[in-house]
């Protein structure tokens, strides 16, 4: 019988353990699973490469796209506009609006984004714009049908001669269009959104920059205009409704004599991307700077990967911050502004790239070379953004004046950019840890020193099992009543915190004096230890005559107003919700974990030893810290390691009580935002496999990482300990 | 009992086969005995001493006087109260929840049990050393540098002094003193014994306490630590308790037998061991009971 009960409980006790191994590995897989698609390399292949049919094969400026489904590719060029459908190689008959081949085409500029709207220039110094694109539908039988349409408008007489380049961007107030004519003329043009004819345009002159114009970019804000020049210039234009054009200031971005071959913007039109003739590629945006007079100052924030030749082509993805340049020996990059990467190089051929499209969803690119041959790429690339880089460094994101680390996930805007930076949430987690730390350590601490050493052990009994209980309160609960009990509690007696800081430890200090003043033979009448009982009612009486004079409190140290003397005097702006609030009710909720562990530690060390501490002539607080906190120091480090362990991932207190702003600022009155809390904040709002989804579930993996290590670590410290300081 | 050969140099007082027996009262030759007036040689004199465990009394009315310079031994059975008295004399008893003292306990005149006394000068006075050995998880130096750091040496020079003489006062010295930063628990049983012997001498008492310092020790470590209580009687008063019969005769000078708490007999240990007053004495020192 007895062997047979050793065997089953044998095997139950394997069983459970492996599973337990076998489930914490499980999760760890999991995790891992979802995480490791962000770090696969971005690739690339060559899906179809056509020649184009005769009637586009003209020279000059052209335009291609392709279709969301890749199935039909546009093509401009100035002798044609025509669909390709890929499947079959095969043009799509469609009729060619007489405006369009009955003219000259010398430029050609898209809208920018999404737009379908393209705007050509003649050599008649006309305009013409035009929209091009494909729209799908569904048939009755809920079959996919593609509909390519051309729709083009009124030529619009601008200049005498000649429209070499060419700029355009629409938005609902209208058309705004930059052009170079070919005497060099430097023209702004503004079209209201309602003159459909083109009839009134506003056409304003701009004085002509050093050297020829090589390159023209607008932004959709119609603000403005950027210039670049054969001498390696740009020249900043602003473009204000109610004043005429400005230049603003130039900027050398390239070394001298270097032209400026292409610029544009990267999707949402801030960030400008400048390609040289010497390859090189950058990228530059407008931030606040004091020393100009505007307050702005065109900066560079990026530099890619060379190019071997000109760039040629230019294209940027429509949904995120990625963009592709093509150069004159055929060589198409792949670049993602935001993580200061060139991700793919492409080799289309030995012709120069002419220009260059993404699909819209930027899992594709077209690109056409000077000999005809169009090229479709599939591009798998799901996570540009997101690299070690991007996720643990200062990442420059457009519209930001410096490198920073930033989270923020989501915005209203289309154009917004996902900022991912996990460091904000590592140092909250940590700034939130280290909170309740600070105060669960001491107090859990002393606590068990009291019972364990102290306390008489009837005592002893009854307040050991009250403490741990405490450790039985849903977190929830305790998230609720800080948010919104505490925290206004606290903002409201503020004054009478910053009271009892200064007049406690005081009247601590003081009481002991005093009571060391009494004589010897009263003081012996009480236990040791049974002293610091006095102190209760002493140190609430303190309590209550702070919180009593709160406002007198604030009326004579604080000036009346403790935020506007904070503010003003120590430049803290306090929040309702910060690691104050946090430190206490997440501290409160881990001291039950700490003390439980250290008491037993403490009253675990041998009474034979104490004794012989004892019988030398030490006093039991001697004792107690030369000796005892020695002895136990293997279960209070474990104990320590196990709050910590708590308070890091720790959720509902933070996710309640912090505001969950993402800052880096270690002051205690703020708030901050932990990998845990914004793991429970954001995953219901992430769509499933994107890069936030995966990016929360990486943040997942580094609690379990950093768990894991910190409980390892803890447990071979422990041990190291336990053999030095085991009982005897 | 158990009897071990004796391997000690000089000659202990020889058991006698057969005691006599007593022939004056019992509590007659008490009275005489324990009234031995405030004299140059008494260092302990214990009065009347009563002792409670809460409603339990351990020690009845006991009374007898520790001698200068001399090593005084209390046997008895298990739960005879002999712990207990030599526990009063440090007032080690403190830390029992409930335990009480009536009766007066005075070092050189002075009753250790007044409000006045600080309980730490007694026990840097009275030293203690245990049954079991109980060395700090700290190095050999610091256990014996634990005591005069506590109470306030600072400088390095007269520690290290300190702790050369102590060791070697429990003639340990030899043994470890190439490897004093080393961790105490690595010592042997015995070594560990004469390091906690090292420990009391540090803070320089003047009364040693032994509570049955051999019990866990083999017969070789047990030779030892004799050899040492009998060199340590020329600087120190040294009290011993002790189940072994063999050892009280070899190493001290006076002796009491204690039964139920109550102090039976007390004298020189020569006249207790070969003519014992009291038959109760007679009968557990010739193995009768115990």
């Amino acid at each position: 019988m007895r062997p047979m009960i050793d065997r089953l409980a044998r095997a139950v006790i394997t069983v459970g353990g492996l599973a337990t191994i076998v489930s914490i590995l499980g999760i760890f897989f999991f995790l891992f699973r979802d995480v490791t698609p962000l770090f696969t390399a971005p690739s690339a292949k060559l899906t179809q490469r056509l020649s184009v049919p005769a009637a586009l094969a003209a020279e000059g400026p052209a335009q291609v796209a392709v279709d969301e489904h890749r199935e039909i590719a546009q093509v401009l060029t100035s002798g044609a506009i025509q669909f390709i459908d890929l499947a079959s190689a095969q043009p799509v008959p469609i009729e060619m609006p007489s405006g369009f081949t009955a003219r000259s085409i010398t430029a050609m500029a898209h809208g920018g984004g999404r737009t379908s709207r393209y705007a050509v220039g003649t050599a008649d110094g006309e305009v013409l714009i035009l929209k091009v694109g494909t729209l799908t539908d569904f048939s009755d039988q809920g079959e996919r049908r593609k509909r390519p349409h051309i729709h083009a408008g009124y030529p619009i007489p601008l200049t005498k001669s000649p429209i070499v380049r060419l700029a355009f961007r629409a938005n609902d107030q209208g058309s705004l269009l930059a052009l170079v004519s070919e005497g060099g003329r430097l023209l702004v043009v503004r079209l209201a959104a309602d003159d459909v004819e083109g009839d009134n345009p506003l056409i304003t002159e701009l004085p002509q920059p050093n050297g020829a114009v090589t390159a023209l970019a607008l932004d959709a804000s119609f603000e403005n205009l950027y210039v670049g020049t054969t001498e390696g210039q740009v020249v900043h234009v602003g473009l204000y409704e109610t004043e005429p054009p400005e230049v603003r200031s130039s900027y050398t971005v390239a070394a001298p004599s270097t032209a400026v071959t292409r610029l544009g913007f990267l999707s949402g039109d801030r960030s400008l991307v400048v390609m040289t003739a010497d390859g090189a590629v950058s990228t530059w945006g407008l931030v606040r700077r004091t020393d100009t007079p505007s307050g702005w100052r065109l900066t560079h924030m990026h530099t890619f990967r060379s190019h071997p030749a000109p760039v040629t082509a230019f294209a940027p993805s429509q949904r995120v911050k990625g963009f592709v340049t093509g150069d004159a020996k055929g060589n198409l990059f792949l670049h993602h502004a935001t993580s200061s990467q060139t991700l793919l190089r492409l080799t289309s051929g030995e012709f120069p790239v002419r220009t260059v499209a993404f699909a819209p969803k930027g899992d594709g690119l077209i690109s056409l070379d000077e000999a005809g041959h169009l090229a479709l790429y599939q591009v798998d690339n799901a996570y540009p953004e997101v690299t070690f880089a991007t996720l643990f460094g200062k990442v420059w994101y457009e519209g930001y004046d410096e490198p920073a680390y930033v989270w923020q996930s989501s915005s209203g805007s289309d154009d917004f950019e996902p900022k991912l930076g996990l460091m904000p949430l590592a140092f909250g987690t940590l700034k939130g840890t280290m909170y309740a730390l600070l105060l669960a350590v001491p107090v859990a601490i002393l606590a068990a020193m009291c019972t364990s050493q102290f306390m008489h052990p009837d005592l002893r009994a009854k307040i050991k099992p009250i403490i741990e209980v405490m450790a039985a309160l849903p977190t929830v609960v305790l998230g609720f009543l800080a948010g919104l009990w505490l925290a206004p509690l606290l903002e409201r007696y503020l004054p009478a915190m910053a009271g009892m800081a200064l007049t406690l430890p005081l009247l601590v200090i003081a009481s002991s004096l005093v009571w060391y003043l009494l004589p010897p033979t009263f003081r012996r009448r009480l236990r040791p230890g049974q002293e610091a009982l006095l102190l209760i009612p002493l140190l609430a009486m303190g309590m209550g005559i702070c919180l009593w004079a709160n406002s007198f409190l604030e009326a004579w140290w604080f000036g009346g107003d403790i935020h506007a003397w904070l503010s003003n005097r120590l430049g803290i702006q306090y929040d309702q919700r910060n690691a104050l609030v946090v430190g206490l009710v997440m501290g409160f909720a881990i001291v039950p974990v700490i003390y439980s562990i250290a008491e037993e530690a403490l009253a675990n060390v041998p009474k034979t030893q104490i004794a012989g501490s004892l019988a030398l002539g030490a006093t039991r607080w001697q004792t107690v810290l030369h000796l005892v906190l020695l002895s136990a120091s293997p279960g209070i480090f474990s104990a320590v390691m196990i709050g910590f362990g708590r308070a890091i991932g720790e959720t509902m207190i933070v996710l309640m009580a912090t505001g969950n702003t993402p800052l880096m600022d270690w002051n205690w009155a703020n708030g901050f935002r932990t990998l845990s809390a914004n793991i429970a904040v954001e995953i219901p709002e992430a769509p499933h496999g994107e890069s936030l989804y995966r990016v929360l579930f990486l943040a997942a993996l580094l609690l379990f990482f950093v768990t894991f290590v910190i409980n390892s670590l803890a447990e071979i410290v422990r041990q190291r300990l336990r053999e030095k300081y085991s009982h005897g | 009992m158990e009897v071990r050969p004796c391997s000690l140099s000089s000659t202990p007082p020889t058991v006698s086969s057969r005691p006599v027996m007593p022939s004056v009262p019992q509590s007659r030759v008490l009275r005489e005995q324990s009234h031995i007036g405030p004299s140059v040689d008494a260092k302990i004199q214990v009065r009347n001493l009563d002792f409670y465990y809460g409603e339990r009394q351990a020690l009845f009315h006991v009374m007898l006087t520790v001698r200068t310079n001399s090593v005084t031994a209390f046997i008895g059975p298990s739960g005879c109260g002999k712990s207990t008295l030599l526990r009063c004399l440090n007032r080690m008893n403190d830390l029992v929840e409930g335990a009480r003292a009536v009766g007066r306990v005075e070092l050189d005149g002075t009753d250790i049990y007044d409000l006045a006394i600080d309980v730490t000068d007694l026990r840097k006075r009275v030293g203690m050393v245990f049954q079991k050995s109980n060395p700090f998880p700290k190095s050999i130096y610091d256990n014996v540098a634990y005591g005069p750091r506590l109470h306030g040496t600072k400088d390095t020079r007269r520690l290290d002094e300190l702790v050369h003489h102590s060791l070697e006062g429990a003639g340990l010295w030899d043994e470890v003193k190439d490897r004093l930063t080393q961790s105490a628990l690595g010592l042997s049983g015995g070594q560990q014994q004469r390091l906690c012997i090292a420990r009391a001498l540090a803070v320089q008492p003047e009364v040693i306490l032994m509570d049955e310092p051999c019990s866990a020790l083999d017969p070789i470590a047990t030779g030892k630590i004799e050899e040492l209580i009998f060199k340590l009687k020329h600087t120190y008063t040294v009290v011993i308790v002790t189940h072994n019969m063999q050892q009280a005769a070899r190493v001290s000078n006076q002796c009491g037998f204690f039964l139920m708490g109550e102090l039976v007999e007390f004298g020189d240990t020569k006249t207790i061991f070969t003519t014992p007053h009291d038959k109760r004495t007679e009968d557990y020192i010739t193995g009768r009971f115990g």
